[in-house]
């Protein structure tokens, strides 16, 4: 027996390669696992995430491994915290991160709850992340695999949490994912990566969806308006912008970007690149993964987006809300997103970006004019 | 993985050894189709007909009365979308909320083709009433369908009184009978309904063969069209093996029908008794006076069906909970949030259903695990 020596693990499987090779890895171990599929969409047709076949696909890798497998209806929740949310984050003209709130709201709180019902202390996924112990300090970690890396997203797991989850596949590259799974012969094995965000699949677009959740103009018409106040059109509600997006729908004479979004004006502001770059970032409220690991007046290193080179930046407390004041700029940094704290390998924490100052502004570079 | 005490027999029971070997046997000597001319055809259509016979004595109606399809879904269909269509999809139809959903999604379905459905509401009894069953009646109501016992709760429908009445008024009946065959209570010779669906997954026969009993001339057009099997009602070369099983499977229970109630109810209620006295949180639904044996469902309000449906399973006791939807997950019971008990209520249900397969030393086994899970998982909820 290995680490696992018989302790009962719940293994998250969306049916892809990267659960499927956990769950593998923690029987090698000696776990007691139990696989376990959320019916987040209901969805009967397709091979994608959590589609009959999906779940399918989880249960003849289970039934391989010689383990249980379970699949639980958590669909109403999913709505519930994190498609509505979605909805309702476009419509105040934020960028809600659908992947973190499913993360902290479904399966690291409520798979965590059933799986300790379940007689589970442990939950581990087929996240690209690690958990790594320093001066007996318990830490999240980037994943080994850095193009795979996925600890962005786990930037929400409270201290509580952390110490129920592993993941298994962190310290692999996605290629031994995949070998591992060919030489076990898992039908998982070749699946392709799913890319996008799971319910947006059924969909030609982000904006067809939520043209049909919010109704088509429902949210109330406003104004495109230039980085000079010059109004370039009309635009059919805000929750179709995201700052940075290139594409507004009318013509501008020149390349422009979304640099600010206004909720309560339903003003689109544009202008040139050069405008995209942040400096402030303030967070609605900073969650630390290893309580005491982030300190006011020490710098880390941030990241706003996904997939993103991480800059420098002081993390101060400016009457008692977090900020980031960033020593090299951010481009493109959207309210609704998260901003990730990390100091080398170790992911420390973040919270949800309230608001952000542009580098502009502090050169007075910006027009302020309202239309 | 341990060895389960399997507590689901209303969801399907294991198949007797005995109709297992048979279909075995029949598979093996009457491999042809029973439609074809030629003497191996012949041979498979008298085995065809032995069996038909059977079905045909224990209901008492003739061999024609007797319809083979190949599940009892397909049987509640064939009733509704078949007595829809020899009406030319015309009328209104009647039945319950808390009918199983093979009923309900068929209903569901004449509604889109044009027919007017009225669903009667059942009170948390899960029994319905008759009154009300009647007074949903029109002049252009084609078919009543009320089932004889509930496959969820257990609670057994008044159909003998419906049907009388509606006999009078000359109004097609038909009774979703799958969790009723083994029940005592009703004779099946005189069974109260001109339409009745049974399934023979439910009393030790094999999965895969449903049957629509039919009285007299009762107007029905077939849905599965192809060819002129089952009396031009039922296209399809027939299940020859499941079908013979089924009939064995039935022979075998009508033989010891009484004594077999008899041991089912004694263990549904022991069960029933260790886990109400154990004193944790436990309710049972549905009017336990009116139950058939082999259902005990039980809410533990403060938990989820689901979680505790697991939890068992891990400990080695199988049963279930509301229904499971396509994914395999389970659905909230519509039967619970039907007869109004209220949402905890609903979800927290757990449906444990007994058969051949248990002895008393079982039941008393698994209600201690019952009690103990739940005692575990109201901890944790107190704690976590």
């Amino acid at each position: 027996m290995g680490a696992g020596s018989n302790r009962r693990v719940v293994v998250a499987m969306s049916g892809g390669v990267d659960s499927s090779v956990a769950a593998l890895l923690l029987v090698r171990q000696g776990y007691e696992v139990i696989g376990m599929t959320a019916d987040l969409l209901g969805r009967t047709t397709g091979g994608r995430c959590c589609s009959l076949i999906a779940t399918g696909d989880a249960k003849r890798v289970c039934e391989r491994l010689g383990i249980r497998h379970y699949t639980v209806n958590l669909r109403e929740p999913f709505s519930r915290m994190v498609i509505e949310s979605f909805v309702d984050y476009y419509r105040r003209g934020l960028t809600p991160n659908p992947c973190i709130a499913c993360n902290r709201f479904v399966k690291f709180d409520l798979m965590l709850r059933i799986a300790r019902d379940l007689g589970a202390e442990l939950l581990a996924t087929g996240h690209y992340a690690r958990t790594v112990e320093r001066e007996g300090r318990l830490y999240l970690a980037r994943g080994a695999d850095r193009s795979k890396d996925q600890s962005y997203f786990l930037a929400c797991i409270t201290p509580k949490q952390l110490g129920r989850l592993i993941f298994p596949v962190g310290e692999l590259t996605k290629g031994e994912v995949r070998g591992i799974a060919e030489e076990e012969g898992l039908v998982t094995a070749r699946k392709p990566e799913s890319q996008d965000i799971c319910f947006l699949e059924d969909y030609r677009s982000r904006r067809e969806f939520i043209r049909e959740r919010l109704g088509a103009g429902a949210n109330g018409r406003g104004l495109i308006v230039d980085y000079r106040g010059r109004v370039l059109g009309e635009h059919e509600g805000i929750e179709h912008f995201t700052i940075g997006q290139r594409s507004i729908g009318v013509s501008a004479g020149e390349r422009v970007y979304v640099y600010r979004i206004d909720p309560e004006s339903r003003t689109v502001y544009v202008g040139p690149r050069f405008l995209l770059p942040v400096r402030q970032i303030r967070l609605r409220e900073l969650n630390e993964i290893t309580p005491g690991s982030l300190q006011p007046g020490e710098v880390y290193q941030v990241q706003a987006r996904y997939r993103q080179r991480p800059v420098p930046g002081r993390l101060v407390l400016d009457g008692g809300q977090p900020l980031i004041e960033l020593e090299e700029p951010l481009e493109a940094v959207a309210p609704g997103q998260w901003a990730v704290l990390y100091r080398e390998e170790l992911v420390l924490g973040g919270g949800e970006i309230a608001s952000t100052t542009l580098e502009a502004e502090f050169e007075e570079e910006l027009v302020k004019a309202s239309p | 993985m341990v060895e389960s005490i399997y507590l689901d027999h209303a969801a399907t029971t294991p198949p007797r050894r005995e109709v297992v070997e048979r279909m075995a046997e029949l598979a093996w000597r009457y491999p042809a189709n029973p439609e074809s001319v030629h003497t191996p055809g012949q041979a498979a259509r008298s085995e065809l007909e032995r069996s038909r016979d059977t079905f045909a004595r224990a209901f008492g109606v003739p061999p024609q009365g007797v319809i083979f399809t190949a599940c009892g879904s397909e049987a509640n269909g064939l009733a509704i979308l078949g007595t829809a269509l020899a009406r030319e999809l015309r009328g209104h139809l009647v039945s319950l909320t808390i009918e199983h959903h093979s009923v309900l999604h068929h209903l569901e379905l004449a509604r889109r083709l044009g027919m007017e459905v009225t669903l009667v509401e059942v009170g948390p009894s899960g029994v319905a009433e008759t009154e009300r069953v009647l007074a949903a009646v029109r002049e252009d109501t084609v078919l009543v369908s009320v089932m004889a016992v509930n496959n969820e709760l257990g609670t057994i429908q008044p159909i003998g009184e419906i049907y009388a009445a509606l006999r009078e008024r000359g109004v097609t009946f038909h009774c979703d009978a799958v969790q009723a065959v083994a029940h005592p209570g009703f004779d099946l010779r005189d069974f109260p309904a001109d339409l009745i669906t049974i399934a023979c997954h439910k009393f030790y026969g094999p999965k895969g063969v449903g049957v629509l009993i039919r009285k007299g001339e009762v107007p029905l057009m077939g849905v599965v069209r192809g060819g002129a099997h089952e009396f031009d009602l039922r296209a399809g070369t027939h299940n020859l093996p499941a079908i013979g099983g089924g009939a064995m499977a039935l022979e075998m229970l009508l033989a010891e029908r009484r004594d077999y109630a008899q041991r089912i109810r004694e263990m549904r209620d022991r069960f029933e008794e260790m886990v109400l006295a154990a004193e944790v949180g436990a309710v049972v639904n549905g009017d336990p006076q009116r139950r058939a044996e082999g259902i005990s469902n039980l809410s533990f309000p403060g938990l989820s069906s689901e979680t505790l449906v697991l939890r068992l399973d891990l400990e080695g006791v199988a049963c279930s909970a509301g229904s499971a939807c396509t994914s395999g997950s389970l659905e909230v019971s519509h039967v619970l949030r039907a007869i109004g008990v209220g949402d905890e209520r609903a979800r927290s249900a757990v449906r444990f259903s007994f058969g051949l397969t248990n002895t008393m030393e079982d039941v008393e086994w698994a209600a201690e695990r019952v009690v103990r899970v739940v005692r575990t998982l109201r901890q944790g909820i107190r704690v976590g």
